[in-house]
């Protein structure tokens, strides 16, 4: 069950009947807000079900290991438990993610016949095994205590909205929404329910659609003319974003109707100015995790320039094998620390060329990148690259879907443009910085109402309805 | 009391707010589908030409699949005016109808401009060769053409069943809303059909369909069938004296290599092109046609700039590619 889904959306409405009745009961009894976060749990593990009933399987041993390994490493204060309970999950994660492709790249090396284990990767499991980490860490720490009670790590763990494709939340900033839960409100529910149709239009109006094209050219790249190739590069790039900055939306606006707040996990990544500022636009609770518990671990740019490089490599190889077990995703992810190191290096003297041609730069770089990412393999990213900088004719498809998301990503960063300025939002050197936001509405006033209603039934009217699963769903 | 009344009129005045918001939205909705998609309802065609066909004058418009804005002729099909008796009558189904481009784009018209001969349209969707082969003989009666009858077919196996159920003259006609009903009038509320049939997509999303449901038929059953519903188009125009000719336009798929495929299997064309001979059928294969203009100019004949490539249903080049071949037919047949 995907949060796109019509059933999603049935049994959702049916499964906030009991949890508003509950509300209404006791708004402020702690024992209703409980009894509301164990129905919370239950419908986290109907929503795997619907999926497949054997991932609970591995969502109840990673809650298990990680509650245990908690309480112990607050306990001991000990590295080395730390070490086996990192160790145990990351080998969890790994042997569902990784066994068929160090088995395959092993074998092709040894000259054996590719054999493919055919393991399913659990729902969700690259993100709650990265929460699992996140949380021993900072009990280790000592940022926080280990949480004792059952039912909210559980539901830290298993929490349905940010199951399948995160954001990746702290423990911290969970757990302390779970002790006071506020359970539904309607307040909440207002600005909740337009988050997510928000994101629902992102995903089936711009990303499914644009996915139509995108499948299309990758599929058959040497059949199309530069400038529909070209066209599609650049359409992946919008699908992605739109893809997984829609299902972000989405599980924040669900997580808010169900009384949790959750911070942006997109801030329009592709005004950025660098690959550096890239990563702290785009998917932030990855980055953010990547720096809490990898690059600043490792010594970030403290230990000389060498190290910061080496540093920045390892960080964004991993990151790219967290994506998917392939090689095109390590070269992603090694193509995006070199750039990173560029910046480190010439950042300062290339700060002339900002923001438009350091934007740009940035923006093709980052759509070269991703054909790497969407292509099943080097050779169909190098029929897709030399698609786009050869001339040639093929097929001419000017997808107007991809115009539309264009023209829906320039009005939205010039609306935050003018929003920043606006409410005067500027980084640490002073200077404009551009946020992000969520348009929302006061719906107790008459025609934000008939504005929200007509851009829900836009959404449905222009959706592209397929089988379309979303993107970082599959990592 | 007071205070349980109060808020029970909050609750009520809220509702309203909700109700009368949504009524103003489906307002604007409805706006922009009359731009978007909108074709209203069909009512059912009294001559049996066709089963259901648009009202006089029905404004029709698509961006949804290509690019399609026109009102239909008084009579209610896809022409810019309706003629009495013309040279050639097309039947067929939603590629013929041919919602997705505009009027002067559709085969007729350009079959029309190529040959010189007036042609009239009487494709309506879903109205596939065995339930043209069932409306033939009431169309020929209504629209008289003095020569010939087209109706095109994008399959050489149609479905079993419903040519069985031409045959026995059991087959079901479309159903269309009867003009007292409460739903007719919805229907006419431009956003009503698109949120209906975009929300029965999304239902539908993830749920697989019985495509592999078993036969219970044999090949010998089915040539027969076959045979069955091109006889009757073979007898019904022979009776009215003019020339059946069937074009069969393959969907196209992309090869990784950049090749095309057509879904054309040699077994399925030649019983096809077998018994169309038989009878003295005129069969218009469109493959080499498709294969001609994907080679010569990059264009596939299925598919638009808002759909994915080849996919769905015939383009303004398709049409154009077969008015092209049509007119030669006719032409090589009047000579």
């Amino acid at each position: 069950m995907s949060l796109n889904s019509f059933n999603f959306i049935i049994y959702f409405t049916i499964f906030l009947i009991p949890l508003t009745v509950f509300q209404l009961l006791g708004r402020k009894s702690k024992v209703f807000g409980r009894i509301q976060l164990v129905t919370l749990l239950l419908f986290s593990y109907f929503f795997i079900i619907k999926s497949n009933w054997r991932f609970c399987v591995s969502v109840i041993a990673v809650t298990a290991v990680t509650y245990s390994f908690g309480l112990l490493i607050e306990k001991s204060r000990s590295k080395s438990l730390l070490i086996v309970g990192g160790i145990v999950l990351i080998g969890w994660l790994g042997y569902f993610k990784y066994t068929d492709f160090f088995v395959s790249s092993f074998r092709g090396i040894m000259g054996f016949d590719s054999i493919t284990l055919n393991i399913i990767l659990p729902i969700g499991i690259s993100f709650y095994v990265f929460s699992a980490l996140a949380y021993l860490i900072d009990v280790y720490r000592g940022d926080y205590k280990a949480e004792r009670d059952v039912l909210d790590f559980s539901l830290y763990i298993v929490f349905f909205p940010k199951l399948t494709a995160g954001p990746i939340v702290r423990g911290k900033d969970f757990f302390s929404q779970a002790r006071d839960y506020r359970g539904v409100e309607w307040e909440s529910f207002k600005i909740g329910i337009q988050i997510f149709v928000f994101g629902l239009f992102k995903k089936v109006v711009l990303a499914d659609h644009l996915g139509v094209f995108v499948d299309d050219v990758f599929h058959a790249p040497t059949a199309f003319n530069t400038s529909t190739v070209i066209l599609a590069a650049v359409s992946y790039s919008l699908q992605i974003y739109f893809d997984f900055s829609g299902y972000s939306d989405m599980a924040i606006g669900v997580s808010k109707i169900l009384g949790f707040d959750f911070k942006p996990n997109f801030n329009l990544p592709y005004i950025s100015r660098n690959v550096s500022e890239f990563w702290k636009r785009w998917h932030i609770s990855l980055s953010s995790w990547f720096q809490d518990y990898l690059y600043i671990p490792l010594g970030g740019s403290r230990k000389g320039t060498v190290r910061t490089y080496i540093n920045l490599i390892i960080v964004m190889l991993i990151s790219g094998l967290w994506h998917g077990a392939g090689w095109t995703f390590i070269a992603w992810g090694v193509l995006h620390g070199a750039a990173s190191c560029v910046h480190k290096a010439f950042g300062k003297k290339l700060r002339v060329f900002e923001p438009y041609l350091s934007g740009a730069v940035t923006f093709i770089f980052i759509t070269l990148c991703w054909v790497m990412f969407r292509a099943d393999s080097f050779s169909t990213s190098v029929k897709v690259w030399m698609g786009m900088f050869t001339i040639h004719t093929g097929i001419n498809q000017p997808y107007t879907w991809s115009f539309f998301a264009i023209v829906c990503l320039a009005v939205s960063t010039v609306v935050a443009t003018i929003h920043s300025k606006k409410i005067g939002c500027v980084d640490k050197n002073g200077e404009l910085f551009i946020n992000g936001y969520y348009p929302v509405l006061d719906l107790s006033k008459f025609w934000s109402l008939v504005a929200f209603f007509i851009f829900g039934g836009l959404t449905i009217i222009m959706g592209y309805f397929g089988n379309t699963a979303f993107i970082y769903g599959a990592f | 009391m007071r205070r349980i009344r109060r808020k029970v009129n909050m609750l009520i005045e809220g509702m309203m707010k909700i109700i009368i918001a949504g009524v103003v939205a489906m307002c604007f909705l409805s706006l922009f589908t009359l731009l978007y998609d909108y074709s209203g309802s069909k009512i059912v065609d009294s001559s049996g030409s066709t089963d259901v066909k648009w009202n006089g004058r029905q404004f029709v418009s698509n961006l949804m699949e290509g690019t399609g804005v026109f009102f239909s002729d008084s009579n209610g099909y896809n022409n810019a005016f309706y003629i009495d008796h013309p040279e050639v009558l097309v039947m067929g189904d939603s590629h013929i109808e041919g919602k997705q481009v505009s009027q002067g784009q559709n085969l007729v018209s350009k079959l029309e401009e190529n040959s010189g001969l007036s042609c009239y349209n009487i494709g309506v969707s879903t109205h596939f060769i065995s339930v043209c082969a069932d409306n033939i003989g009431s169309a020929l009666d209504t629209y008289k053409p003095a020569k010939y009858v087209i109706i095109d077919t994008y399959t050489l196996s149609p479905d079993y069943d419903e040519m069985e159920a031409v045959i026995k003259n059991t087959r079901i006609k479309s159903q269309t809303l009867s003009s007292g009903s409460i739903l007719y009038y919805v229907r006419k509320i431009p956003c009503f059909n698109t949120l209906k049939y975009q929300l029965e997509r999304w239902l539908a999303t993830g749920i697989s369909s019985d495509s592999n449901k078993d036969k219970d038929y044999s090949q010998i059953d089915y040539d027969l069938a076959l045979r069955g519903i091109l006889e009757k188009i073979a007898v019904a125009s022979d009776e009215h004296d003019v020339t059946p000719i069937i074009f069969y336009h393959p969907f196209e798929r992309l090869c990784t290599d950049g090749s095309v495929e057509y879904q054309t299997t040699f077994e399925e064309l030649d019983r096809f092109t077998q018994i169309c001979r038989d009878i003295s059928i005129d069969f218009v294969d469109m493959t080499e046609d498709f294969k001609t203009l994907y080679e010569e100019k990059y264009t596939l004949a299925h598919g638009f700039s808002n759909t994915a490539v080849g996919e769905g249903h015939l383009n303004k080049y398709g049409h154009q590619v077969i008015a092209d071949r049509l007119s030669e037919v006719i032409m090589e047949d009047q000579e």
